[in-house]
């Protein structure tokens, strides 16, 4: 065997490999999806769990370039503070404060109704909406006299002059405050569609945003002021949100996450399952293997009886099982992976090492009492380097597409975002029969992609080390 | 023939004794790991609290979980040499009578698509080895690079949204028309249609590595004196291929596809799981989740028992093919 | 389609009016109960308890839950369970309604309180707290649940207590209740320390896994954020749901979010928090809980109960041994021909009389009705068996006592029995309680045995016996005796006092001629261990052992693939109506004596189907004896003649066409009177001889005319 020494460090061995057009896409292949993985923080712009990005099942915001896709709604975050709004009726006395509005209504003489209103204007340039979601937060504070009331309702005015009751506080003839938490509206509330006149299956933001144009929030606060008391109300920002249906790169699963972020931040979890699999996976071969191979004798019968009986035990079923009764975590789904596939290398690694055993230079550094220790670092496993190197590559794909499989049955480590998981999401969140190919396409294509450019550094090694090998193919 | 007797005697004991380990080793995994590490107690999985104890103690004397592990495992074994597999913790019923009810699906589905994989695998092979450094062969070897990093479960995906829910030519799932045809010829064809994708991703899956191995074992021996000595009579490249060289490729042929088998129960699990396909696959992985370990030890133990015998099939075949083995 | 448009409309304005009142109500208080919807088709509906109109109960299992809606949306299922994700894809469909009623499904956190730091009072109270039950209902269920802050929930009607403390959803009050509870919160560190000066330690919430629940795991990460945000050391635990429920039941658990599904009446509060009692898992006990829930339990008056059980929730709600989170509401979906869904009042759910009264709207009678199954069902043995998809097979063959009466589905609706009563009295001076159920006499088993008070007694017996993990009730193991006085009678004698009993005792019942067949059960494995519907019936060939009273017979099975029920033939309550179809021609019904009588009879089947191989007979019947009968030949196309020779009859009959066939091997009669008359054979003549007697008539008019003439001249 003669390996120069170049394939000893590193760099000699990248070099060598990117002599080649299929180690050089290789490897251009696999520094992207490194630095993919590595800077994934950077790179996505959500966190992987983060939900409710935009609506559900959104689009890729880059469809909007197709025609019939080009009104879709943009996400729609609106805060609108104090001076935002444009306040209207008779109120005895208004202030705008750190955003907030404070409003105090005294009667002048004998009990007085009064009533006032804010409106926002919203402008809506997009097709329908499927939701809408919001908080509004206000402090009621009641002095004096028993029996004033005050009533604070929201409605949203539509262009076509309909108008509809978002939110009624009721009658509030005590203090109130509900700031922390503050109210919630929400479309999908069943409560809220009926009392609008829909059916409980209607998308109240389908319904109400109905069409394009200049639509308003309103806000109404009516008084009942009784003589000898006061009745005052601070109104806190409002927040009104209407999510989008086309967002992000990859657009967004049925929670509103956003995918392109799953996607990248899958990466990193191929890449430390593969490289560490297989790291674990060479080590134990190569022990296996090293020990049973200089050895020989019983040691080596028992060991590759061992090695024989694990290739014989069907893999995926019993890591199915194995996953389910014991737990589900990365580390332990990778240490699983790991025991499963070194027994093809460790005999691969037995059969060389009996060969090196009887080479002169190992019998001769016996005959000079060197220990077996010393032979087997000094002499043996050097020579294996090259083997080392080919199996730590090539048993990457075969790790990386183990771990997809079982993330795609959910045995994975749930906390984890993994492209077979993304997989198993879209496969149980109706995103086949919706055909949504952006969701099923790129992380299959990920995969394939990252196991591919392993398969061809693998291949290019094994050209670099074996010359005699490509010359055989070529036969 | 004597010689052949004993070395198939010899391989006999070889077997049997990996057979027990696997045993040891799948009952190491899956009852005492849990017990040990997680404090996993099986008989809590199918208890029901309006029991009291005397009931949960007779229930766990039924199943045998009232013993000590080890002595659990001796029992196990001895009930298996006489075929119980046990009685299901979820159904109570018998696991061979439940597997019984599964196997003839998965049997249907993977015996079609491994002979057919096979049959592919060696046609795709000598069409390439004759046609070996030609354009079809190179785009070959480069289109296996991408097979070898494609994953099983996403082309069966693939495959489902293609022709399943976008051009809705094949059926969604199940494995025959709710009710099927009572037509028998026509029943068959409805069978046939449902079987069609998960066949077809289980031979997309298979085939490349078969036609590669077979490639480069046709290439190698090609290469070797006798061929040259063949050729040189004059005799036609087909006929040097079909009488010589798949002689010698034969025996590790047989000894692939046999070690393949548990491969192959791998692959059914996900690809019945994908396409709903009422086998044993699907059943072990619904079993496995609701922790029916009965089960599980059953369905492992008759795929490693498969395993094992086809590998001695395997043994005998290639030692009648080739009498040099024996001496080993 | 149009008219369906038209009652939507109508139906959508009731509602209005009917609903102001329930959205005040939500704004006021938290409960809501949804009214029972009524679909289109059924807006005239109402149940009747025959049947089933059906002829055949296909259930297709279908796993993936994709495939099950595609096929629903392609019309080969004829309703399916309407995730809240997706409704939007069928709810404008014209060809599918949709049916939106609450569940008794509740979800809670449970909580293992004798577990640090879950023994707390604080921190679970704490938790509540964080637990946003809007956000949960919106973000994961789309709006379709509503929220929960009894221990009984609100779809319990007055069961449950609508003014128990609540925990409304709020960072603040969280931490104040720590605070006032004497933790103690570092703001350099920001970690929680315990009144006793030491560190929180982890609190700890177990959900199964995302394939199983992926919206519990949302929701239990959502209150992980909440409890993060204000600093307690909180966590998810995923672990399998076996793997979880081995935990509860062993008690190992910390908490978990789960589902709890009720009863029609909530018996179960008296095991959930009674120390010691056998769904406490929380480890709880408290005197005066326990207290209350005896007087709950152990009493005869319902009322009287109610009012126990309503001071036990308050008092459960104080302890918080487990926090309800919400109750789901359910949309299922049909297809816009299928009618006679009858849905429990008032807050819904299909009743069992549903299975009677589904049927197609273009076809009253016959036909198949397709509902999934999203599981294979793995045993049919109604002692062993534990999925809703094993149940909802053998609903439709098993039957009981009694059943929920649909229009207020907290009362009985008499079934088996007619009739029974409860009584208190004493035995050796204890107080035991008497129940006599007085039994139908018209009911058979799907084998044609009758269906007797011993059935009743075996099944009860073999329970209390066996103790089958399924059915198995604290009444049967105070059953001290029981009487069969005769057939169908039957009174059993329990230890104690409790309105339960009567719900507890309700079983499924089976055949004591199958189940209690010592030999046949101990060919196949026993009673744990065999699947009745795999073994087949020892007498009656093309039935298995699985049989009971219900509306179906087991008929076929093709595992993991569909379960065929034939709809019974001979059910004790098959429907009037569904029967032959007979369409007579009489040439005349009046006739003189030795004219024939013809009578052309079309005879068809329920569905409007030619019968070719009916036996049709003509009876001519007279003071209810049977003068003359004949019968009638098949002239093709289901149309059967007979001519009846009427010779020597007189008088006023009634003519029978009585009808035979076999449908699907099902034998049915159907018979319709004619009034008929015969006359005398000389009443023929009678016109002839009018005519006579006018000509002779005439004739000595005229006579007469022509003679006074001749008399006139010689006057």
């Amino acid at each position: 065997m003669s390996t120069s020494g170049a394939f000893h460090s590193l760099t000699g061995i990248v070099k060598s490999i990117a002599r080649y057009k299929k180690g050089m896409l290789g490897l251009s292949l696999l520094l992207a999806f490194v630095m993919v993985g590595v800077f994934a923080d950077f790179i996505a712009p959500h966190k992987p769990d983060e939900i409710n990005l935009a609506g559900g099942y959104a689009v890729p915001s880059w469809f909007k370039v197709i025609p019939q896709y080009r009104d879709l709604p943009e996400n729609i975050k609106l805060r609108i503070v104090g001076s935002e709004w444009k306040a209207e009726g008779d109120c005895s006395r208004l202030t705008v404060l750190h955003g907030w509005i404070l409003c105090e209504f005294v009667p002048e003489g004998g009990s007085q109704s009064s009533a006032l209103s804010l409106v926002y204007p919203l402008e809506y340039p997009y097709s329908p909406p499927k939701n809408f979601y919001g908080e509004i937060a206000y402090n009621v504070t009641v002095t004096g006299e028993l029996g004033s009331t005050v009533r604070v309702r929201l409605y949203i005015d539509a262009p076509n002059g309909k108008s509809y009751q978002i939110y009624d506080s009721g009658a509030i003839s005590r203090n109130l405050t509900r700031v922390e938490p503050p109210v919630r509206f929400d479309s999908r509330d069943v409560p809220l569609k009926l009392a609008l006149g829909f059916s409980p299956h209607d998308d109240l933001g389908e319904k109400i945003f109905a069409e394009k144009g200049l639509y308003k929030l309103r806000i109404a606060v009516y008084a009942r002021v009784v003589e000898g008391s006061s009745v005052k109300i601070a109104l806190g920002p409002v927040y009104f949100n209407i999510p989008g249906l086309a967002y992000g790169v990859l657009g967004t699963d049925n929670l509103g996450g956003d995918l392109f972020s799953h996607l990248i931040h899958g990466t990193r979890v191929s890449l430390i399952v593969g490289i560490l699999a297989s790291v674990v996976s060479v080590l134990l071969g190569l022990v296996v293997g090293v020990v049973a191979g200089y050895k020989g004798g019983v040691v080596d019968q028992v060991l590759m009886f061992f090695t024989d009986t694990l290739m014989f035990l069907p893999l995926i079923p019993l890591l199915i099982a194995v996953s389910v009764f014991i737990g589900k975590s990365l580390y332990l789904t990778i240490f699983l992976i790991a025991l499963f596939s070194w027994m093809g290398f460790a005999r691969n690694c037995r059969a060389y090492v009996m060969s090196l055993r009887e080479r002169p230079f190992v019998e001769a550094a016996r005959a000079l009492g060197a220990s077996d220790v010393y032979i087997l670092f000094r002499h043996i496993l050097p020579q294996l380097t090259p083997v080392v190197y080919i199996t730590l590559v090539l048993n990457v794909p075969g790790a990386i597409l183990l771990e997809s499989s079982l993330s795609f049955l959910n045995l994975g480590d749930p906390r984890v975002p993994s492209w077979g998981r993304m997989l198993y999401n879209a496969r149980y969140s109706g995103a086949f029969s919706r055909l949504l190919w952006w969701w099923i396409v790129p992380p299959g294509v990920m995969i394939t992609l990252l196991a591919m450019s392993f398969v061809l550094i693998g291949q290019t090694l094994d050209e670099v080390f074996n010359p005699k090998l490509r010359a055989r193919r070529l036969v | 023939m004597a010689g052949l007797a004993k070395y198939m005697a010899k391989r006999a004991i070889d077997r049997v004794m990996v057979l027990f380990v696997a045993l040891v080793l799948q009952f190491a995994l899956l009852r005492v790991l849990p017990y040990y590490v997680l404090g996993i107690d099986p008989s809590f999985f199918f208890m029901n609290p309006n029991l009291t104890n005397e009931q949960r103690e007779l229930i766990k004397k039924a199943f045998g979980l009232d013993e000590p592990l080890h002595a659990q495992f001796v029992k196990y074994v001895l009930a298996l040499f006489t075929g119980n597999l046990g009685y299901s913790f979820y159904t109570r019923r018998p696991v061979a009578a439940e597997l019984m009810e599964r196997l003839p699906n998965t049997v249907i589905l993977l015996g079609t698509s491994t002979v057919l994989t096979i049959l592919f695998g060696l046609a795709i092979g000598l069409m390439l080895a004759m046609k070996r450094g030609t354009k079809i062969d190179t785009a070959f070897i480069s289109a296996s690079v991408l097979l070898n990093s494609f994953p099983t479960f996403y082309l069966g995906l693939l495959l489902l949204l293609v022709f399943g829910f976008y051009l809705r030519l094949f059926p969604l799932a199940g494995s025959v028309s709710r009710p099927p045809p009572s037509d028998p010829v026509l029943y068959v064809a409805d069978f046939l249609w449902h079987m069609t994708l998960p066949l077809l991703t289980l031979i997309i899956v298979g085939v490349g590595g078969y036609a590669l191995l077979i490639r480069s074992l046709l290439i190698t021996q090609l290469g070797e004196d006798y061929i040259v000595t063949a050729r040189a009579k004059g005799l036609d490249e087909r006929e040097i291929i079909v009488k010589h060289v798949l002689r010698n490729v034969l025996p590790p042929v047989i000894t692939i596809v046999a070690l393949a088998l548990p491969g192959i129960v791998s692959g059914a699990v996900i690809t019945e799981t994908i396409f709903s396909w009422y086998g044993v696959g699907r059943w072990l992985f619904e079993a496995s989740t609701q922790f029916d370990y009965p089960v599980v030890q059953g369905v492992l133990f008759i795929s490693i028992l498969l395993t094992v015998m086809s590998l001695y099939i395997a043994d005998l075949l290639i030692a009648l093919a080739d009498p040099r083995v024996r001496l080993r | 389609m149009s008219k369906n448009k038209d009652d939507k409309k109508a139906r959508l304005n009731r509602c209005k009016s009917l609903l102001a009142l329930v959205v005040m109500f939500t704004f006021i208080s938290v409960t809501i109960v949804y009214p029972a919807p009524v679909p289109p088709e059924q807006e005239a509906w109402s149940w009747e308890p025959y049947g089933p109109r059906v002829d055949e109960t296909l259930m297709p299992v279908i796993l993936d839950y994709d495939a099950r809606l595609m096929a629903f949306k392609k019309g080969d299922l004829d309703t399916c369970f309407i995730q809240p994700a997706r409704v939007a894809e069928v709810k404008d469909d014209p060809n599918i309604y949709l049916l939106t009623y609450q569940t008794f499904n509740l979800q809670f956190l449970g909580i293992n309180c004798q577990q640090y730091p879950w023994n707390y009072t604080a921190i679970r109270k704490a938790v509540a707290h964080l637990i946003d039950k809007d956000w949960i209902i919106r973000n994961v269920f789309n709006g379709f649940g509503v929220p929960v802050d009894s221990a009984i929930p609100p779809a319990f009607g007055d069961w449950s207590n609508p003014n128990v403390p609540s925990y409304p959803y709020s960072r603040e009050l969280a931490k104040k209740v720590l605070l006032d509870a004497g933790f103690m919160f570092d703001e350099r560190t920001g970690k929680w320390y315990e009144p006793n000066g030491r560190e929180l330690g982890k609190i700890v919430i177990q959900v199964p896994p995302q394939e199983q629940a992926p919206w519990l795991y949302q929701e239990a990460q959502r209150i992980v954020e909440e409890g993060r945000s204000i600093g307690l050391p909180i966590e998810i635990e995923a672990i399998e749901f076996q793997a979880l429920v081995a935990q509860i039941y062993s008690k190992t658990f910390k908490s978990f979010i789960l589902y709890l599904g009720w009863a029609r009446v909530p018996t179960l509060a008296y095991e959930l928090f009674r120390t010691g009692g056998s769904w406490n898992f929380w480890g709880i006990s408290d005197p005066e809980l326990d207290k209350l829930l005896e007087q709950f339990y152990y009493t005869a008056d319902i009322s009287k109960a109610k009012q126990a059980l309503w001071k036990a929730q308050e008092k459960v709600a104080d302890i918080l041994p487990y926090i309800p989170i919400y109750m789901g509401i359910a949309n299922v979906g049909f297809r816009t021909n299928i009618a006679g869904i009858v849905l429990s009042k008032p807050v819904g759910g299909q009743s069992y009389l549903t299975t009677l009264n589904v049927h197609h709207t273009d076809l009253p009678f016959g036909g198949a009705y397709k509902t999934p199954l999203g599981s294979d069902p793995r045993t049919l043995n109604p002692f062993t068996a534990i999925t809703g998809d094993e149940w909802a097979v053998m609903n439709n063959i098993l039957e009981s006592l009694f059943i929920a009466h649909p229009d207020q589905v907290s009362d009985n609706l008499p079934w088996l029995a007619k009739s029974w009563k409860m009584e208190e009295t004493e035995i050796n001076g204890h107080p035991v309680t008497k129940i006599t159920f007085y039994l139908n006499d018209n009911v058979t088993w799907h084998d044609g045995v009758k269906f007797t008070a011993r059935d009743v007694n075996f099944t009860w017996w073999f329970i209390k016996l066996n103790r089958p993990t399924q059915q198995y009730a604290k009444v049967f193991e105070k059953l001290i005796e029981t009487e069969v006085p005769d057939d169908y009678t039957i009174t059993a004698y329990i230890n104690g006092t409790s309105w339960t009993y009567l719900y507890d005792i309700n079983v499924a019942l089976v055949p004591a001629h199958i189940w209690g067949n010592e030999s046949l059960l101990m060919q196949h494995g026993g009673w744990e261990k065999w699947d009745p519907s795999k073994v087949p019936h020892p007498t009656k060939s093309g039935l298995t052992c699985l049989i009971g009273t219900g509306p179906f017979v087991f008929a076929e099975r093709k595992p993991g693939e569909y379960i065929l029920l034939k709809w019974n033939s001979g059910y004790w309550k098959r429907h009037p109506a569904k029967t032959l179809k007979l369409e007579y021609t009489l040439q005349r019904t009046t006739l003189y004596e030795g004219e024939p009588l013809q009578v052309a009879v079309k005879v068809t089947d329920y569905t409007g189907a030619a019968l070719t191989n009916a036996t049709v007979s003509l009876q001519l019947i007279s003071d209810g004896n049977v003068v003359k009968s004949i019968s009638a030949i098949h002239k093709g196309g289901g149309i059967y003649e007979a001519s009846l020779d009427t010779a020597g009859l007189s008088g006023s009959f009634k003519a029978l066409v009585r009808s035979s066939a076999l449908i699907g091997g099902a034998s049915f009669e159907k018979e319709v009177p004619i009034p008929v008359t015969i006359r005398p054979a000389w009443e023929r003549y009678l016109p002839y001889m009018a005519l006579g007697a006018i000509g002779i008539a005439v004739a000595v008019i005229a006579v007469l005319y022509l003679t006074r003439k001749r008399v006139k001249p010689s006057g």
